[in-house]
């Protein structure tokens, strides 16, 4: 806010005070200005401005002010300082300035006083007696002890080897407390000691390393934390009270920066509205994590390392021979058995296909059975797949037009198909690289304006109460019980419950009398049970295949939905 | 296969194959299925066709001077030249045969109606 004061001077007294040489500039606090003035009446509003060396005082009473103008100006000292505090009457009181409304993060929770002015003396006595042992690093800006597991300032991220000490048990009443409120029970504790002056960067804890849930205890000083949104860049400062409990979770701890400007003194907003300095004193604080075991499955992708780590890192020779085990191979031997359960089409996949035109060409990559070709009979549909099974039975039903070709080379021309449509298929590509191939070819054959749908398998089977079709299958239709493949290759999924691994196999059990012997030739590697082929399925995450879709040129996602258990996108070529 | 489907089909897929277009045809048994006329359908379909293309896919399967060289004018209102582009792109169908990739010379079977454009692991 700008504030013209020449213009509101006034060479006669009012009940309005500017205090030319006191403000939060140069570190006034508001009790400071207002133990000063309170002697001569009742102070009706004092503002003071960010960043300004003056501030504006006025009272109730006109003679309350004349009378400390007389007493006051020129001649009171200002602290310790040599200068004295000089005054001058204004016309009439600051416009109470609005205050710039502040986002605060979400998901993040402060509680205040929550511990006692007991409990956090034990806790810095501890704290402090620990500072001069062992294991205490002195980093530039502060020092720091670790417990359970050594944090790493720098890549912010967790050395999973475990210290020889865990969390002191006198942190356990802590603990307790973080329990009530739902929290997991940590298994890692860093201790920090600020002196003023001394701050922390701005950092996001790494997703792969912890949980979702940090927790921070302030003891011996209020701080302000500076928050910056990674994604929209938007900041916002915090002041966590000493005492008080700082949770981040969800957005707050996944998509926000966190840190400590480091200096002396921290504007704050005042009690009774305005602002005023905060002089900072030795901090301690103890920030309680828990370390992660399995990938990080949150949903802000853009910012999560796990989903770049946690996609296993196959060869392309490995990623050839498990596609070919355990995709290929699979979908020649279940086909019949296959196509015998798949048969209606999903009501959203067919809307979309109904919304072309008459003439319009569709290209259906990965078509399977075919169940998407008799949606609409104004289209021309051409389908491709790998399995000469599946295309066999599409050609046998209908002449349907199909061609055996893989994903991610397409045997169409560039810019021919009005529509495309790729149902339950990338998810079995091994890599990210083959999946984004996959998509990149799609706009490749659409023409400009054309628009594409998407549908993966998602990890998440349940969102909110909502089970999806597949959790909610019949258990008589396969047996729910947990097998042991030894010999598999990868993490085996257990039917009808929500994945726990992003890539796995998924067991498909053959009902015999739907089967021949001849498809039996062809086995994923379930060597225990003959009948059971072993699907590789790589289970999407919220926004996964969206940002996958980030990656394509020349495309716009039109939009993005959960259906039954799968992510999709539509997209449009642009 | 149609030869509407062969007319979208190419052999870019494969390494160092640039356009890959259009595919040459020997046909070992074709046979022709009756399929309902739909004009509005085959006039929209004749806007995306490569008409060279399909002449020359009539070619190799010896209906020479069959079809005009060119698309006609005002062919949306053309019954004669709609039913005959519809004769072609839709009811003629390779059953067995290959595809010939026009740059390399590499062959893609055609097996029951279904051409297989699965390049190997080194063609790609």
């Amino acid at each position: 806010m700008s504030v013209n004061l020449l213009d509101n001077f006034s060479s006669s007294p009012t009940n309005v005070l500017c205090l030319i040489n006191a403000g939060l500039l140069n570190g006034f606090t508001r009790e400071e200005i207002l133990d000063i003035f309170e002697r001569f009446g009742d102070v009706e509003n004092l503002i003071m401005l960010e960043g300004k060396s003056y501030c504006v005082l006025s009272f109730k009473k006109e003679n309350n002010s004349a009378e400390s103008y007389q007493k006051l100006n020129g001649s009171f000292c200002l602290k310790d300082e040599s200068k004295p505090l000089y005054l001058c009457f204004l016309k009439y009181t600051l416009l109470s300035f609005q205050e710039t409304s502040k986002v605060w993060p979400t998901g993040l929770i402060l509680k205040k006083n929550f511990i006692s002015l007991g409990e956090e003396e034990k806790l810095l006595f501890f704290t402090h007696t620990q500072q001069s042992e062992s294991q205490t690093s002195q980093l530039k800006h502060r020092t720091v002890k670790h417990y359970g597991f050594e944090f790493l300032y720098g890549s912010n991220k967790v050395d999973k080897n475990p210290l020889s000490s865990g969390i002191p048990v006198e942190m356990e009443p802590l603990i307790e407390k973080f329990m009530e409120f739902g929290l997991a029970r940590p298994n890692q504790l860093t201790v920090n000691h600020y002196v003023p002056g001394q701050g922390i960067p701005l950092h996001t804890d790494t997703h792969s390393s912890f949980e979702d849930g940090i927790i921070s205890v302030s003891l011996g000083s209020d701080i302000v934390m500076d928050f910056k949104n990674n994604k929209g860049g938007e900041c916002v400062s915090i002041t966590l009270p000493r005492r008080s409990c700082l949770i981040m979770t969800n957005e707050s701890r996944y998509m926000w920066s966190h840190g400590i400007t480091p200096r002396k003194s921290d504007v704050v907003d005042a009690e009774l509205g305005g602002l005023t300095i905060l002089r900072r004193e030795k901090r301690t604080s103890l920030t309680f994590r828990k370390i992660r075991t399995s990938e990080c499955d949150c949903k802000f992708t853009e910012w999560c390392d796990s989903l770049s780590s946690k996609i296993v890192d196959f060869s392309e020779e490995a990623a050839d021979q498990i596609e070919k085990n355990h995709v290929f191979h699979v979908y020649d031997g279940i086909a019949s058995h296959f196509s015998a359960t798949r048969h209606s089409p999903w009501p959203n996949v067919k809307s979309f296909i109904m919304s072309f035109p008459v003439g319009s060409l569709l290209v259906d990559i990965g078509c399977g059975n075919g169940k998407y070709f008799n949606c609409s009979s104004s289209l021309f549909n051409i389908g491709t797949d790998r399995s000469s099974q599946l295309l066999k039975i599409c050609r046998n039903r209908d002449d349907h037009q199909v061609v055996k070709a893989d994903c991610r080379v397409s045997p169409f021309r560039d810019s021919i198909a009005d529509a495309a449509i790729c149902i339950a298929v990338i998810h079995h590509l091994t890599t990210d690289e083959r999946r984004l191939k996959t998509l990149i070819d799609i706009s490749r054959v659409l023409v400009k304006g054309g628009r594409a749908l998407i549908y993966v398998w998602a990890r998440d089977q349940q969102i909110g109460i909502e089970k999806s079709t597949y959790l909610l299958q019949k258990k008589s239709e396969v047996s729910s019980r947990a097998e042991a493949y030894p010999t598999a290759v990868l993490p085996v999924h257990e039917n009808r419950t929500n994945f726990k691994h992003a890539d796995i196999l998924v067991p498909w059990k053959l009902n015999f009398r739907n089967s021949n012997s001849e498809e039996l030739e062809y086995r994923g590697s379930s060597e225990s049970n003959p009948s059971t082929y072993l699907r590789f399925y790589h289970v999407f995450k919220e926004g996964e295949l969206e940002y996958l879709c980030s990656k394509v040129s020349n495309i716009t996602v039109c939009r993005s939905f959960y259906d039954q258990g799968n992510w999709c996108v539509e997209f449009k070529k642009e | 296969m149609k030869l509407l489907t062969h007319n979208i089909l190419t052999s870019k897929c494969l390494k160092g194959v640039t356009v890959g277009y259009p595919l040459g045809i020997v046909a070992k048994e074709v046979k022709v299925n009756e399929v309902d006329f739909n004009p509005e359908f085959i006039s929209r379909m004749i806007q995306k066709v490569d008409w060279p293309a399909l002449c020359k896919a009539a070619e190799n399967l010896g209906h020479t001077d069959e079809l005009p060289q060119t698309v006609v004018d005002d062919y949306e209102n053309n019954e004669e030249f709609l039913k005959k582009a519809h004769h072609f792109l839709m009811e003629i169908e390779v059953m067995n045969g290959d595809l010939i990739c026009p740059e390399t010379g590499r062959k893609f079977p055609v097996t029951d109606g279904i051409p297989n454009m699965l390049a190997n692991e080194d063609e790609v």
